[in-house]
């Protein structure tokens, strides 16, 4: 059926210990739930010599909160984060993490792990833009911080370097007036998206607008977000501006024909309110 | 080849296995845990699925060391007589296939000790296909045994 994974497994308990590690081996993949990871080895598309089971690393847990920012551990499952009042408040985010998968994946499948397989479809990296969240991303010197709307180069490849690992994920307080996130799809449950937006008004009354599964990652959709900011709104204003924004970074695929129609419905229906 | 120590069923086990060997594997090759499914193999159906600390994963998508020193249970470990005779009265098997991963995801919602609506049985067996009854015998059974 599938290919038996073969790999070396280490599985170290802190983030030092991580880095000291890879210092001596190569062809490595850290391994946060391995919900995507396992499947590419079976199908045969990824392999390698060796897998760093991160999921005893407790650094890579910590959920805290402080004045300004919420702070996410890498390898909190999306049922531990469901579960946990930091997110309470962030509420486009908390309903991306449960609509993804199924039950089974989100008690194994993580936040890191989901923003670094940096698929087109992912789910949580759309809310996060919304919120200009931050990859703080670990090195055997120390941290950089990146803002996960920069993270991202093309579907499945991230700014992430090799002896690199994306540590926690910082959201800073805000005061959206109301956020949502959508998520369309071919059934209601085990689903990968076909779109999957997000948008906030905010306290001045300004939208942002965040779209996915429709260009290598998400990416926000400005020229949208100026036109509902001008007022004069039309359903075809909102297609050709949706359509604009999404040209700029990606080329016309066949799928727009579903795609921008529902985008424009989803848009409109919302703005009409 | 190394060896990984869990809890299966209630007894602790040290078991020898290939390092990057799946969860399903060890259970279903090297222990016998026939329950346990071979489905899709890429976590979408939850034929597979096993409760780790009580919580139901698709065992196809897990390597074995990283359950290590953890809670396994599988339908061979349940008391699972209340929820058989549920399914039973309620004609919730047919081909039997998805049923142990139906039952599991049963016996979770009951041992965490909350309420349940129909909306939440349907969302907490979201995970686990069924070819053959349409779904509606097995969320009737559930309701009953969540009921009892």
């Amino acid at each position: 059926m599938y290919l038996k994974i073969k790999s070396k497994i280490y599985a170290p308990d802190t983030i030092e210990e991580y880095f000291r590690l890879i210092e001596s081996i190569n062809d490595f993949k850290p391994v946060a739930g391995g919900t995507d990871l396992t499947v590419k080895m079976k199908e045969g598309s990824e392999h390698y010599k060796n897998l760093i089971l991160l999921n005893r690393i407790k650094e890579l847990k910590k959920i805290e909160i402080n004045k300004e920012y919420i702070f996410i551990g890498a390898t909190n499952t999306f049922s531990e984060l469901i579960d946990n009042s930091a997110v309470k408040n962030l509420t486009s985010l908390l309903q991306a993490f449960q609509n993804i998968g199924s039950p089974q994946i989100r008690n194994l499948a993580t936040i890191g792990g989901n923003i670094v397989n940096a698929s087109p479809a992912a789910d949580s990296p759309v809310p996060l833009i919304l919120y200009d969240a931050i990859a703080v991303v670990a090195n055997k010197n120390g941290y950089r911080e990146i803002f996960i709307k920069d993270f991202f180069k093309d579907s499945y490849k991230t700014t992430l370097e090799k002896n690199e690992l994306l540590t926690v994920i910082k959201i800073k307080k805000s005061n959206f007036k109301k956020d949502e996130f959508i998520k369309i799809g071919k059934r209601k449950a085990v689903v990968i998206s076909r779109i999957n937006l997000a948008y906030a008004i905010t306290e001045s009354n300004s939208w942002r607008i965040v779209i996915g599964a429709v260009t290598p990652f998400p990416v926000r959709m400005l020229q949208t977000e100026s036109l509902i900011g001008s007022g004069n709104v039309t359903r075809e204003k909102i297609e050709e501006s949706v359509l604009k924004d999404i040209l700029l970074h990606t080329g016309c695929r066949p799928s727009f024909k579903y795609k921008i129609p529902v985008i424009r419905d989803i848009l409109y229906k919302k703005y009409t309110g | 080849m190394e060896y990984v120590k869990f809890v299966l069923n209630n007894k602790k086990i040290s078991i020898e296995i290939d390092e990057s060997e799946l969860l399903i594997d060890t259970l279903r090759k090297r222990l016998c845990i026939k329950s346990v499914k071979q489905g899709c193999g890429i976590g979408e159906c939850g034929t597979c699925t096993v409760l780790v600390d009580n919580q139901p994963m698709n065992s196809c998508l897990v390597f074995t060391k990283a359950v290590e020193n953890k809670n396994i249970l599988t339908l061979e470990g349940i008391d699972s007589e209340p929820i058989e005779k549920a399914f039973a009265k309620f004609g919730a098997v047919q081909c039997g296939f998805c049923t142990p991963g139906m039952m599991l995801v049963a016996y979770s919602m009951i041992k965490s000790g909350e309420e349940f609506s129909k909306d939440d049985i349907k969302r907490h067996i979201s995970g686990n296909l069924c070819r053959c009854t349409g779904y509606n015998q097995i969320i009737e059974a559930v309701e009953h045994v969540l009921k009892n």
